[in-house]
Order: structure tokens, then sequence, then C-alpha cells
């Protein structure tokens, strides 16, 4: 018979690091770097010890760096306010696969002109416990951002995460 | 400038969903290519260059012929070729010459290369007409504006039909021969859809000229009418910001050759100024504009892009200017939007 387990909250502390793929209509594509810093709350809830369903949600604040010079032309760097969501399904000290979904709000550098955009992400990830209440999350996430200023935006990066459990009496 | 006047955007129905692996070999070519790395240069381009200080039939200014003539000078020195072998000023800035000179650089400016438009003088902006008192604006120009609502010329980021205003223009007077002897938002748009040239940008040191950067999909958090209180983002910029996405169409292909990069030294319902009374020889926009090669290469990759020498003048007017005048004096630059920065200069060290 298989306990049932309650459902832990987390607080999770996070960082991306991507690469960009960004396409105008006239112009080459080409590479941005980005970061971004997430903080947010978790839940996991399992009908089985050792994987369980996992359900995220969160804020991110990011950076786009401008592209390098090419023929005269760069993409301009972009500074983001995120919110976020993200669902999936991981083993505890294995594998998952985790989705999410993100709004954010953009500004081009050096300017007062803002923009949103949303973004959808999935990827498998690594989880490794690192003691009673604290866990480490890798992931590689494939994204895209589906923008009106670019013809095609996405990336891969990396993504790592402390999430900080607490179960319920 | 980013020109929603002539072409409908396409809305994005649904998203492009590529298999991981395509899109994770892409990427890593695409920064393996980055890398190798190449010099970015500055394109090979064409300049038209206006600047009117004597009105046959208006109050004419002290500096844009001034102002004309520098930025002519800086274009030349950057490897430009000026249209009209030099910069039109004054009795010369006429809208059949400057006809003359956008077929000419539509002939010439191949796609690779950039085009570069610059005017001083006076502009005009729809809604200001309260401020022009002495003489003030006639019933027919009045209706003249109130016909152009919800057309073409009403495109513009804020919605304000914008002019500048060439050497014969008399909108007191004579409302057809301003029509004839100015160019409206619109009408400018028309004229750079003709440049093949895929790197355009459009400077204006005229009253009202924000009127003429175009809705690109960005919101600007600076007002229209800038009096310096105004910092950083609110709630309401956010949601507006949010709103424009879901009412903005995605980028058109059909638009790509049409748009430009735009500074103005103002916004729609604002004035630029003058620099004799700040004890400068030029335009307060034009004077620091025209030190942007110098100083405004803000990450030392020596190139000033068009971000960067937006930045820096609004800064300086921000920080040197503002503080001399008060309420609806004070006036920032405005930028247009878009992902893609075009580089406008060569950095000169000190």
């Amino acid at each position: 018979m298989v306990a049932e387990l309650p459902a832990d909250v987390s607080v999770i502390v996070g960082t991306r690091h991507a690469a960009l793929m960004v396409q105008h209509t006239q112009f080459a594509a080409a590479v941005q770097p980005l970061s971004e810093l997430q903080l947010g709350i978790g839940t996991r809830t399992a009908s089985h010890p050792v994987a369980g369903f996992r359900a995220e949600a969160g804020i991110g604040v990011g950076h786009i760096g401008a592209s390098r010079l090419h023929r005269g032309y760069r993409y301009r760097g972009l500074v983001t306010r995120s919110l976020w969501i993200a669902s999936g399904w991981a083993f505890e000290n294995g594998l998952g696969l985790m989705a999410t979904g993100r709004a954010s709000l953009a500004a081009y550098e050096m300017t007062s002109l803002l923009f949103s955009f949303v973004e959808v992400e999935l990827g498998p990830c690594i989880t490794s416990r690192l003691g009673r209440h604290a866990k480490l999350e890798w992931s590689v996430p494939f994204f895209y951002q589906s923008r009106h200023d670019v013809r095609r935006a996405m990336g891969i990066g990396l993504r790592g995460a402390i999430a900080l459990e607490f179960t319920p009496p | 400038m980013t020109i929603d006047s002539m072409t409908m955007r396409v809305r994005r129905t649904g998203i492009l969903i590529h298999r991981p692996l395509v899109i994770g070999i892409a990427g890593v070519m695409l920064a393996v290519v980055s890398a190798c790395g190449n010099d970015p240069g500055l394109a090979p381009g064409y300049a038209i260059v206006y600047g009117v200080a004597r009105y046959a039939h208006i109050s004419s200014l002290r500096q844009p012929d001034d102002d004309a003539t520098a930025i002519a000078s800086l274009l030349v020195d950057q490897g430009y070729t000026l249209i009209g072998d030099g910069p039109r000023l004054n009795e010369a800035a006429t809208k059949d010459n400057l006809l003359a000179d956008f077929s000419a650089a539509a002939a010439l400016a191949e796609p690779g290369s950039s085009f570069f438009f610059y005017f001083a003088g006076h502009g005009y902006g729809a809604g200001m007409e309260a401020y022009y008192s002495d003489p003030p604006f006639s019933q027919e120009w009045a209706d003249y504006l109130a016909s152009l609502e919800g057309t073409g010329a009403t495109a513009g980021r804020e919605g304000v039909v914008s002019f500048l205003f060439l050497h014969e223009a008399d909108p007191f007077s004579d409302v057809p021969l301003t029509i004839r002897e100015s160019i409206r938002t619109d009408e400018l748009a028309s004229l750079l859809a003709g440049i093949r040239s895929r790197q355009k940008i459009v400077v204006m040191d005229a009253c009202h000229s924000g009127g003429f950067i175009g809705s690109d999909g960005s919101y600007d958090t600076v007002p229209s009418s800038y009096s310096g209180s105004s910092e950083g983002i609110s709630l309401t910029d956010a949601v507006n910001a949010a709103s424009l996405y879901l009412s903005h169409g995605a980028l058109d292909p059909g638009a790509a050759g049409q748009a430009a990069a735009v500074i103005s030294a103002s916004g729609a319902h604002e004035f630029s100024y003058e620099g004799d009374w700040a004890g400068l020889s030029n335009g307060v926009f034009t004077h620091y504009f025209l030190q942007a090669p110098l100083k405004a290469d803000r990450n030392h990759d020596g190139y000033v892009t068009v971000s960067e020498a937006y930045a820096y003048a609004a800064a300086a007017i921000a920080s040197e200017i503002n503080h001399r005048l008060s309420g609806d004096a004070r006036f920032l630059p405005r930028v247009s939007g878009g992902a893609v920065d075009f580089v406008l200069f060569r950095a000169i060290a000190q």
C-alpha cells in the first residue's frame, strides 16, 4: 500500500541564464544573453514516495543584453520584470519535466519605452535533495517569446534553483 | 519611425513550435557565428539635411540654419554623402527640393546602406493652437486638422498630426500653401518608404516633432507634455504597456521596408528651444546631439548608436536645461522603439 504524503510548501530562489535567438524581418538573426533572478513559492503533492506533481509561481527580474554589432546595427538590450507560473512532474533525486508560462514587462535599455510579451518554457529538470528541508533543482529550459517587435525570439538556457521546503503539520 | 499609416499589421494567431533539437542546434550555431566576430562598421550612407531659420511668412528663428550646417559637416566627416551637395538652408528649403532630394536618395541608396534625414526649424503639432495667439491659427486651419482625424496622418504613437514647416509655409494666412510647403507625418513616412536602405534614421529639432514617432508597439512612460515630475514606471504605465500587447499586431513582414529610427527634440505637445539664451551656439537639442560622437559611446565599443545618442541628449537636457525652465516649458527628446538599434556615428576620442 502506498502512503499518502502531505503536500509541501516551498520558497524558491532561482536563476536562469540563456541564449536568446532573435530574428527581425529584415535583419539577420542574432544571439542575446539572458539572465533572470526568480523568486517564487511552490507546492508538491505526492501519492508516491519518490515522485510528485509540482506547481510554482513567482516573480522574476531579468536582463537581456544587447547583441553584438553587425553591419551597422544591433539588437537592443532589455530590462524585464515577469510573473511566472510553472508546473510539472518530477522524481525526488531524479529526473522531471517542468513547463512554465511567463508574462513579462520589458523596457528597452537607455529609453523610457515599455512593451510586454508572453513566454512559454519547457524542459527537463534534475532534483537533488540537500537535506530535510532543502533541495536543489537544475533544468535546461527551451523557451519561446511571443513578441510583437521581432519576428521570432526563442532560446535555450540553464536554470538553477534552491527550494526551501516546509511541511505543514 | 515605425510606420503604421501605410500598412496593415497581421495579428498572430498561433505560436510556431519547433522541435527542441532544431532550436538547440540553431542556437549553438548562431552562438558560434556570433562569436566569430567581424567589424560592425558604419554602413556607407546618404543624408538629406534641412535647416530653416529664415521664413518668408512667419516668424524667423536664429539657429536652425547653423544647426543644419553643423550636422551636415558632422555627417560628411562620418562618411555620409549629402544629397543636394550640401544642406538645404532657408530659401532653398522648399517642398520641390525636398521631393527631388528624396527621389535622388531613393535612386542611390542600396539596401545595405544607411539613410539619414535631419530637419531643424519650425514644427507644429495639432492640439497646440492655444499656445499660438499672436497671430492665431485660422478656422480654415482648424477645419483642415479636423479633416485629418482618423486618417494615416494620426497614426503616430501619440495620435497627433505633426508638421515640419519649410521656408514658404504660412499656416496663419494661407492653408493651401502651408499644406504644400510643409512635411506631414504620413508624408514623411511615404517618402521614407521609397528609400531602400535597411537603416533609416530621422532626427528632428523642431517643436512638437515627437508626433512623427510611429506607433511601434511600445509605450512611452514620458508623457506627451513632460513637466519634469514623472519619474520611474507606474502601475498605469505597466497596464498600458500590457494593453498595447493585446491590441497591437505582430511585426508585419510587409512593413519591413518602411521602418525608421526617429529621434525628436521634443514630445508631440512640447516645444524645443534655440540655445542662445543658454549660451549655446546651436539649438538646445542639436547642441547635445552634436556632442554624441564625443560623449555618447556608453559601452565604449567605438560606435554611437541611436539609443546612445538619444540617451546622452535626453540626460543632458534633463540635468542642464530643464532646471532653468518651469512646468510646461520643460521638454525631453523622444526616440522610437523597436528591437533594432542602428549605428549612427563612429565614436571620436576626446
